[in-house]
Formats: structure tokens, sequence, C-alpha cells
């Protein structure tokens, strides 16, 4: 008898994930060592911003609420502050950390939400073609109608400001374009034998999709995202720079830098060190991004 | 050609009307009911509902969208509910400003991601080119509005070179040179990243070309270096590169509209931001078509182009 069908996703998929478990990180980035190392250091990177951000609650630092009004707009190095204060006096590495929880939530929330939603809208219209696939497409098209930050200011503006709002906005204006990636990973191999083979098997049809369908769909929305979530924490903080996300007196990066522009001739550390902040957390997600491509499809 | 014009406006039609009905119900999600922000807090129940049955929204959804339309359709916007001013006169004038600044950023988007992006890749493995990797790779992931603040700062604030704000100084009110003066920071600000974005793509779309067996040949023949770079090279490579121009207009308007508002640039984007601001819910449905409309239009002439460029994309 001959081999069963071979399942490309199922098979890509576990290529993904053994090539993700290797626990020396050096073979993580086959491609070259200047690559491999410009993965890690975003990666530890990353790594220490999410841990800094999420301990800051239990970290020996003022409160980030607290101004002292003899301290307004203080420069770096100024003893207590180390990186200074902001123009109400308050410690600006507190907020910084503070901030960095919503900035992160702001990015990293809605991409893992849109990418559930994409994954099914896009798979869905993918292997079921036909009408669905012309309805959920023509849908999507009105969104892609619109440039991405500005629908998502304009969701955002007409909703009542705040944290739950940006989330919603950045999710609506996502799920249009990894629905699209789903869709045409889905289709390449929703005609392929093996699919047909599995459903001569007799394998239902929800299994087809899950097992043979969705999983082929992954790796290339996996990457994807990733490289989107640092857009999307550049996204959320231009919402909460237009005062469009998070309300005072809590503030994230982008709501940081707003305030800051106010004393920008006198501090411009106020307003510069949020901004690296984003910089450099979007770029991180980026190289990983990159770096994860390269894992999980080796041919470019 | 001409038919693949006419199928890609029938195509539009349909986005065209979904658009509309998607900006439509926005006015339906807004918090809050529409009366009360017309009216104020204190009106009475009796005075909303009368000015629901003259506004008509009393009727089913559908009756008052195709209300809405027609009239959009014959020029009415409706009234500012801030300024009591014709939303028409309000968006116009701003739809202008917005597309010098747009155009302006486009271009210098093409222009020095096509020339970083062609000096790299002519010089791979460069200082040149290593350092262009590296400043894209920051670019590609700056806030543009924070690079306008620290552009403002270094150039407007500290050497004076460049004006903080405005479109035309109010002494010598406007002229070319004075319009330009004032979009070189809010351009630079606006294009960085999508600069970023096609300096990367030429780049990768030049060094591929430069691979093939047909370059070699050229070479060969003693075709000179640079003749073989702008000549069999980059035209080669031009079709990616316009695909990502294209893919990068979005991004690009989106950042128009944080320029404008660092830089009090009068466009729409400013003009929304400024009525989300205020809640003039007619004002931000306007300011929104006239953005979806102009991408639309402006995608449209993207793949036009492209079409011209790649003839192998006009058959299958």
């Amino acid at each position: 008898m001959a081999d069963p069908p071979v399942p490309v996703g199922a098979a890509a998929w576990r290529t993904t994930r053994s090539a993700l478990s290797r626990t020396r990180p050096g073979r993580l980035l086959p491609s070259s060592v200047r690559g491999n190392r410009l993965m890690l250091a975003a990666l530890v990177l990353l790594l220490a911003v999410v841990l800094l951000a999420a301990l800051a609650p239990v970290l020996p630092i003022q409160d980030p609420f607290d101004a002292d009004p003899t301290q307004r707009s203080a420069s770096i190095g100024t003893p207590g502050y180390l990186l200074g204060t902001d123009n109400q006096g308050r410690d600006i590495l507190s907020r910084l950390l503070w901030g960095g929880r919503i900035s992160l939530l702001v990015g990293l929330v809605p991409t893992a939400l849109a990418t559930l939603c994409g994954l099914l809208l896009g798979t869905l219209a993918g292997y079921l073609g036909g009408l669905a696939d012309q309805i959920i497409m023509r849908v999507l098209d009105v969104f892609f109608a619109f440039p991405l930050v500005l629908l998502a200011i304009a969701i955002a503006g007409i909703l009542s400001p705040g944290v739950p709002t940006e989330i919603l906005a950045i999710t609506i204006v996502l799920v249009p374009y990894i629905s699209r990636l789903a869709r045409t990973a889905t289709a390449q191999v929703a005609g392929l034998p093996y699919v047909e083979a599995a459903r001569a098997s007799g394998a239902g049809a929800g299994a087809i999709l899950v097992r043979y369908v969705l999983l082929n769909a992954v790796p290339p929305v996996l990457v994807y995202a990733t490289t989107l979530a640092g857009l999307m924490i550049v996204v959320g903080s231009g919402l909460s720079f237009l005062g469009l996300g998070v309300q005072p007196p809590a503030a994230d990066w982008g709501a940081m830098v707003g305030d800051g522009a106010v004393v920008l001739r006198k501090a411009a550390h106020v307003t510069i060190l949020p901004g690296l902040m984003i910089v450099v957390t979007a770029l991180a997600f980026n190289i990983i991004g990159d770096g994860l491509r390269d894992v999980l499809d080796p041919r470019t | 050609m001409l038919n693949y014009l006419v199928k890609r406006l029938v195509g539009l039609v349909p986005v065209l009307f979904g658009v509309s009905f998607l900006v439509f119900l926005t006015v339906q999600l807004a918090p809050g009911d529409v009366t009360t922000l017309l009216l104020g807090p204190l009106a009475s129940e009796e005075a909303k509902s009368t000015l629901r049955q003259a506004l008509g929204l009393d009727q089913p959804i559908v009756v008052q969208y195709v209300k809405w339309l027609n009239a959009l359709l014959h020029g009415d916007f409706g009234t500012s509910i801030a300024t009591s001013r014709k939303v028409l006169d309000l968006v116009l004038p701003r739809i202008g400003n917005t597309l010098i600044l747009g155009g302006v950023s486009l271009v210098v988007t093409v222009v020095t991601g096509c020339a970083i992006g062609l000096a790299a890749s002519a010089n791979r493995g460069s200082l040149f080119d290593r350092l262009s990797v590296l400043t894209v790779l920051v670019l590609g992931n700056i806030p543009p509005f924070w690079l306008g603040l620290v552009l403002s700062l270094v150039f407007a604030l500290q050497f004076r070179w460049f004006p903080i704000s405005g479109m035309s100084s109010l002494n010598n009110g406007g002229g070319f040179r004075d319009v330009a003066w004032h979009l070189v920071l809010p351009a630079v600000t606006t294009a960085a990243a999508p600069a970023a974005v096609v300096t990367r793509m030429t780049r990768a779309a030049v060094l591929e070309v430069l691979g093939q067996d047909y370059i070699q040949v050229a070479r060969a023949k003693g075709v000179p270096e640079r003749r073989i770079l702008l000549k069999h090279a980059l035209r080669n490579a031009l079709p990616p590169i316009t695909t990502i121009i294209g893919l990068q207009l979005g991004y690009l308007l989106g950042g128009t509209l944080f320029s404008e508002v660092v830089f009090a640039w009068p466009g729409l984007g400013q003009l929304l931001y400024t009525s989300i601001v205020a809640r003039d819910l007619p004002v931000i449905q306007a300011a929104v078509l006239a953005i979806a409309l102009s991408f639309v239009l402006i995608n449209l002439a993207a793949d036009l182009a492209n079409q011209m460029l790649d003839p192998r994309s006009r058959h299958g």
C-alpha cells in the first residue's frame, strides 16, 4: 500500500516547531551569523523591555503619578530622578516603565485578536471559495479603501477615547490584512492532492480545515503578525499621541511624547525618551519578524 | 489597457458604496445621542424628539442612508456642528493642501528611496551600504509624530533653518517659495518611513537583477557599469519597486495626518483631528470620505502605472 499523503501544512508546522524549539540560539537563524546576532540582540532587548514593564509595580521606582512641583522638567541625571522629570515633575523612568505596559498591550493584544479573526476569515474564504469567498473578500475590500492609520484614527475618534477603544480600532483595521494573507496561503493548498486524498479517506470538513489547511496558513501569518506587532506599537502610540487612546494621568509612550511637546525647547528629553522606546521596541519586533521568516521559509 | 481601466472602474462601484455606508454607520456608532450633541445636554425630551423627526432619525437605517447618500451626491455634506459652516466649504480647500504635502512627500520617498537603494546595491558591502541598511531599519520603525517633533527641535528651534508650523508666513502671504519653505520639514517627516521601505526594496530588487546571467553578458561585452546599473538593472527591477511604492501610499497618507497635526499644516488630516476633538461628526464624515476617495483614486493610478511599467502583468 502506498504511503499516506504528506500533509504539507502539518509538516511545515512541525518544521517550524522544531526550528523554534532548538535550544541553541545559534541555530535559530540559519541564514547568516550577522543576522543571527541581530535577532538574538532584538530578542534580548524585547525581553528586557517586557520584563521591566511587567515588573514596574514591584521595582523600586517612583510613583508614576507623583508630581513634584519643585522639579518640573528636570534634566537627565537629576538626583532621585535618573531620567529626569516631565513638565509636571513626574519621574520619567517610572512613567516609561508603566507606560510600556500600555504600549505593549496596545501593540500586542490587537495583533493577537486580529490574527485569530484573520486566520478564521481567511481560511474560510480560501477553503470554501465561491460565494462565501466573494462575500468575505468584497467586504474586506471596503476596509482596504481606507489608509490603515486613518481608519484607526476615525474609529477611535468616534468612539469614546480609552485603551479598550484603541485596542478595538487597531484590531478592526488589522483583520483585513491578515485575512487576505491567510486566504492566499489557504487557497494555495486547498486544491492540492493531499487535501483531496484526506477527503477521499473520509476525513470530515472540519478536520481537513484545521489539520491540513489552517496549519498551512499559520507560519506566514505568524511572521506577518510579528512584524505587524511592531508597527501597531507605532500606530497605537500615534492614537495616544492624538489623545484618542489612554487618558491622563495614565500615559503610554505615545501620550508621553505628546505631553513633552509643550516643553520641547526647554526639556527635549521629555519628548525624546518615550519616542526612543517606541522606535527600539518596534524595531525589535521587526527584526524578530524578519528572523522568523528566514527560519520558516529558508527559500527567500 | 482601456479594458483594464473599465474593469477596475466597475469594480470600484461596490467598494465606494461600501465606503459610504461604513462612513454613514459611524454616526450610528458614536456614543451619545446626536440630538443631545446638537441641542446641548439641557434640551427637553420634546425638543429632542422634534429634532429627531426633522432630521429623519426616526426612520429605518437604510432609508436614512439613501437620503444621506442622495444629499452627498448633490453636494450637500451638511453643516458643521462646531462652526455652523457648510461642511463642503471646510473640506474642499483642505484637499489641495493635503495633496501638496502628500505629493511632495511621495516624490521625496521615491527619489531618495530609489537613489539610496541603487547606490547601496551598486556598492554592496561598502560602508555606505551597511549604513544605509541600518538607517533603513531605524527609519522604517519611526513614529512620524515623534520624528516631526525631533526635526522641528533641531532644524526649527535650534538652527532656525525652517519654520516650525503653518503653510505660509503671515507677513508675506505665501507664494511658491514661502510654501516650499514651510513644506520641507513636514514632507521629510511624512516621507521618512515609506522612503526606508522603498530603499530596502530597491536595494533587494537591483541586487537580484545584478545576479542574473544577462548582466554578466553585458559586463563581458564591455558595457559601462553605469549603463548596466541604470539601463539594465534598474529598469528590470522596477516592477517590484513600483508595487512597494503603491503599497506605501496608505502609510504615506496616514503619515501626512501626523505631520499636519505636528506642523499645523492646514490639510484634511488636521481638519479630521480638530473635528474629532470637537466631536463634529458631519465634518469627521466628510474628511474621512474625502481621504478614502483620494486613496482609492491614487491606488487606481498606481495600478495603472504598474501595468504600463510591467508588460507581463497586462496578460494573465
